[in-house]
């Protein structure tokens, strides 16, 4: 008999949560677009548009040095040059500031002034930082004046920033005007002979427009259905919470133990199993090779980088195996919500490309988006197929693995640090093109040595080793042999030394975070081990990478933080992205279209997704690690303690998640192909640890049945007619081993 | 069929994709020219062409040009001339500058001029909506310039010997260029509606499978321990599992 469903709630009890979440979300969207007041009580538009203008100026003299041979020669042009500089400056004082302020109509409010910056003023870490005034004026930051000159032409360029195109515009004229009466004052005071007069000549008049026209009601509309989103998702959650806590619970039940011998286990690597050794070399690979430094000369459609050869082969093989192969050896393909939340992504990566194709085909960087979109493509397919292959009782063992290639690169990076010999680039560098970036075994702008190990970027490297040492530090807590647990605090030691000899902040915060993460759900734990033997890790640390551990420490002390070009650099960006972020807030200009070369180096994957796919892809970008965290999530919370092996594994994984998810403040971790293709490794993993292990069985060849002839008369494929009597059983089809 | 059209609708609506580009060169020289005058210091001249490339692409310039070509000005933007400490990587263009590089996007036809360093000449480089396009603008920028350069002149009052003379060398090279471009954008866009298609196809299939299954659950719970629902809230007071615990 089917059991009698839970008593219905109220219509009215059933649709006053809808209402009240469509009531938040249309508040959410208000909120976005308008800013309340209460006296007078009103809604005022927020400023999520600007107004731009710009003017350029030539300093010339009364007889054109653009018309006439006669009047200008280097030195001309040069003292052009240099008096277009004392103009930029003299627009950018207070006294220039505040009466352009006064003209615009702002009162005694002054305008922002800035510049010139093509001429990088300002930015030196060895100018000693004095303290700051107060700023004794009263400024406002939403009417903005930029001069700019280039040192070595006579040119002025004036741009100008305001909530409006008509008072963008009435700046521009304004300081240009300002510029001319005091020109016309000075010469008037002091006259000159001959044409030494200085004319500001107008070059046309000012062009101007608006951006982020429509980005008020497209940020409302997200916000309205974002909102909606997830708080209809919380309230289905809410709905069925019973049923999931159940779920969840018997779920985790019917999953065996790992620590349980399970006899015949085709598990790697005792196994024959081609595929899993296959993603062993290809982990190697992105520890040991440098690979995106070699470029092989093979025609392929995407850039020729040793992982897309080595990544087409795995797949072939994938396929091949799926082809071939049966039972329990066959690669097991179960979408679940990580290949969901990978693949909307990437159509959101797509569509914003397709969206945005003409204005990036006019910028000439259709090309660089491509190339862009098959390297996410390289990522997504390459966690489809480690999902598919790998095994729960094999993920252990890859940690292990990943924590040995850690290691040996973290002992690389040491070597490298004190004897400036990159291993990984020399040795490879015998048999393979490869290519050593710019600035290999150089000091940086702050005195950093520049180290790469087997990556493209010291952060990379950094970011690396922070991933491996989740699984380091639970190895050696959960170790059962005394030599097992020495041996993983050694690597501990070495993964901290090997990320802090890179000399960057990010060496230390992610680290840090990781070992706060494992602290909050292991406390006990990860204190016995860590805390008790930090002097051991420390003394590891200073004798492998000595005086590196104190540089990173001293870029992180408070005077210096917020003063280093790294810090104030990343600080700089968030002002200076704005537009680009109102030009397209929902989808982006096209995925990685923002070149770093070309614009400007954001440091920071959120704000270059925030610009190339916007906010909704990089809310997709955010649920990827969303989707993670919450997949590992029920085998980490098993109060039952069914099984702790897959707990410590999957908070192992989950901390690992969220390092690369901090390391996304830090730099365009989607650009350098290491750690992407290594999260996609550790989300495959915890894809794996959800599973139940496959029973004990050999594997086998797929093997069509035979074809039997059915007579002269019937055509092939139809039935023949039957003979008459018991019907025969067919001959047993032979299965073969895989070798 | 939805991603099949998509990509169609946009490969035949991106008729402004950029896919002429043309080059012409530009002289910056005397009335005596200095390419047949022993002793015509050409120094002063390539400073002079250093500042013209820059000038160009000011919008005073641009005007004379768009005239020149019958192309709206708005259509039209310059960059360049990249060179000095601007052509250093990691630009780092401030907040107002930007502004006005993004209201220039989408101007189907660019212009780009460059200096050359040891000899007086400027290389105009123009993109546009096509091959005649991109020829034609690149062919008015020689009049365009001079016409400027003509109206300064005649404002100072310039003498004859002393005017300078731009020349143009040869006339513009076209070519066809980002022929995949479109192609890129209509598979870019086929993918990405026929990927969030079976995303929503199977999310939605998924979703209420899931609802299903868990409504089924709950009633084996209501049947087995009907203490943990609230009959009025259909909320359930503790969970199945704190329930027996």
């Amino acid at each position: 008999m089917r059991p009698a469903a839970p008593p219905r709630a109220s219509r009215w009890r059933r649709l006053a949560p809808i209402g009240a979440l469509c009531t938040l979300a249309a508040i959410a969207a208000v909120a976005i677009g308008y800013s309340p007041t209460i006296a007078p009580p009103g809604l005022h538009a927020r400023s999520v548009q600007l107004g731009a203008a710009r003017s350029q100026l030539l300093i010339d003299n009364t007889d054109s040095a653009l018309a006439d041979i006669g009047t200008q020669t280097q030195y001309q042009t040069e003292l052009g040059s240099q008096l277009a500089l004392s103009y930029a400056l003299y627009l950018r004082g207070d006294a220039a500031t505040a009466e352009i302020g006064r003209e615009i109509g702002l009162g005694s409010r002054s305008i922002s002034a800035s510049g010139p910056f093509t001429l990088l003023l300002e930015r030196t870490n060895y100018a000693r930082k004095l303290p700051t005034l107060p700023e004794p004026r009263n400024v406002d930051g939403s009417y903005r004046l930029l001069t700019d000159v280039d040192g070595a032409h006579p040119v002025l360029s004036l741009y100008a920033q305001a909530p409006t195109v008509h008072e963008a515009v009435a700046i521009v004229e304004t300081a240009r005007g300002l510029l001319e009466r005091h020109l016309d004052g000075d010469q008037t005071d002091h006259p000159l002979p001959g044409n030494s007069d200085v004319v500001v000549r107008p070059l046309g008049p000012t062009t101007a427009g608006l951006v982020g026209s429509g980005a008020r009601w497209q940020l409302m509309a997200f916000g309205f259905f974002a909102v909606m989103l997830v708080g209809g998702s919380l309230l289905w959650a809410r709905r069925r919470r019973t049923a999931r806590a159940h779920d969840a619970k018997s779920s985790i039940a019917k999953l065996d133990r790992l620590d349980d011998p399970l006899p015949g286990a085709d598990e790697w690597p005792h196994t024959r199993r081609a595929l899993p050794w296959a993603l062993a070399a290809f982990i190697a690979m992105l520890f040991l090779v440098p690979f995106d430094a070699i470029a092989l000369p093979l025609h392929l459609p995407v850039n020729g980088t040793l992982d897309r050869p080595v990544l087409i082969a795995l797949g072939m093989l994938w396929f091949a195996t799926l082809a071939v192969v049966s039972g329990a050896a066959r690669p097991r393909m179960r979408l679940g919500r990580i290949h969901y939340a990978a693949l909307a992504f990437f159509a959101v990566c797509l569509l914003s490309v397709a969206l945005n194709g003409q204005a990036l085909a006019n910028m000439t960087e259709v090309g660089l988006t491509v190339k862009k979109l098959a390297l996410l493509a390289s990522y997504i397919v390459f966690f489809f197929i480690a999902a598919s292959v790998l095994r729960p009782r094999e993920v252990a063992r890859f940690a292990a693995l990943m924590v040995g290639l850690g290691v040996i690169v973290a002992l690389g990076t040491i070597i490298e640090y004190r004897f400036h010999y990159n291993l990984f680039y020399e040795l490879w560098g015998t048999v393979l093109p490869v290519t050593k970036p710019n600035g290999f075994d150089t000091i940086d702008s702050i005195g950093r040595l520049t180290i790469y190990g087997p990556t493209l970027q010291p952060l990379e490297l950094a970011a690396m080793l922070a991933m491996v040492l989740p699984f380091a530090i639970l190895g050696a807590i959960d170790a059962k042999t005394r030599r097992q647990r020495i041996l993983y605090i050694v690597a501990v030691g070495l993964l901290l030394a090997g990320g802090v000899a890179t000399a960057r902040k990010t060496s230390l915060v992610v680290p840090a975070v990781v070992i706060v993460l494992l602290a909050c759900y292991r406390p006990r734990d990860v204190f016995r081990t860590v805390g008790r033997l930090c002097i051991v890790l420390f003394a590891i640390v200073h004798f492998t990478s000595p005086g590196a551990l104190g540089s990173v420490i001293n870029q992180l002390e408070p005077g210096h933080v917020n003063s280093a070009l790294t810090t104030t650099d990343r600080t700089a960006r968030y002002d200076a992205v704005t537009p680009d972020l109102l030009r397209h807030p929902l989808i982006g200009r096209g995925y990685e279209s923002y070149d770093p070369q070309k614009y400007r180096i954001l440091d920071n994957q959120y704000l270059d997704l925030l610009i190339t796919v916007g906010a909704i892809g990089t809310l997709l970008y955010l649920t990827i690690f969303a989707a993670m965290i919450s997949a590992a999530r029920p085998l980490i919370r098993d109060r039952s303690g069914h099984d702790p092996r897959r707990a410590s594994l999957a908070l192992a994984a989950t901390v690992t998640v969220i390092a690369v998810a901090i390391g996304s403040a830090l730099f365009d971790v989607l650009s350098f192909p290491h750690v992407p293709y290594l999260l996609f490794f550790v989300a495959a993993m915890i894809v794996a640890l959800r599973e139940a292990s496959p029973a004990a069985e050999p594997a086998r060849l797929r093997v069509a049945p035979p074809v039997v002839s059915a007579g002269p008369n019937v055509a092939p494929g139809e039935p023949g007619p039957q003979p008459p009597g018991p019907v025969p059983t067919p001959p047993e089809t032979r299965e073969p081993v895989l070798v | 069929m939805l991603a099949v059209g998509s990509a169609a609708g946009l490969k035949l609506s991106s008729h402004s994709v950029p896919t002429g580009a043309a080059t012409v060169q530009i002289l910056v020289d005397a009335p005596t020219s200095e390419l047949a005058n022993l002793t015509q210091n050409p120094t002063p001249l390539i400073s002079r062409a250093a500042v013209f490339a820059q000038v160009m692409t000011s919008q005073a310039v641009l005007q004379n040009i768009a005239e020149v070509a019958k192309v709206p000005v708005t259509q039209m933007t310059a960059q360049g001339p990249y060179s000095g400490a601007g052509e250093s990587l990691d630009v780092i263009t401030p907040a107002e500058a930007r502004s006005n590089q993004l209201v220039a996007e989408k101007a189907p036809y660019r212009m780009t001029f460059l200096a050359q360093q040891n000899e007086p000449v400027i290389t105009a480089t123009v993109q546009a909506p096509s091959v005649p396009a991109a020829e034609q603008v690149a062919g008015a920028i020689y009049t365009g310039t001079q016409n400027y350069v003509k109206a300064i002149q005649h404002e100072g009052h310039t003498p004859e010997a002393d005017k300078v003379t731009l020349r143009q060398l040869g006339s513009p090279q076209a070519a066809s260029v980002n022929g995949s471009s479109r192609t890129t954008m209509a598979a870019a866009a086929f993918l990405a509606v026929l990927i969030i298609g079976l995303l929503v196809i199977l999310g939605i299939e998924g979703l209420f499978k899931r609802d299903r299954e868990l409504e089924g659950l709950e009633r084996e719970i209501a049947e087995f321990d009907p203490l943990a629902h609230d009959a009025a809230a259909r909320r359930p007071l503790v969970s199945a599992g704190e329930r027996r615990r």
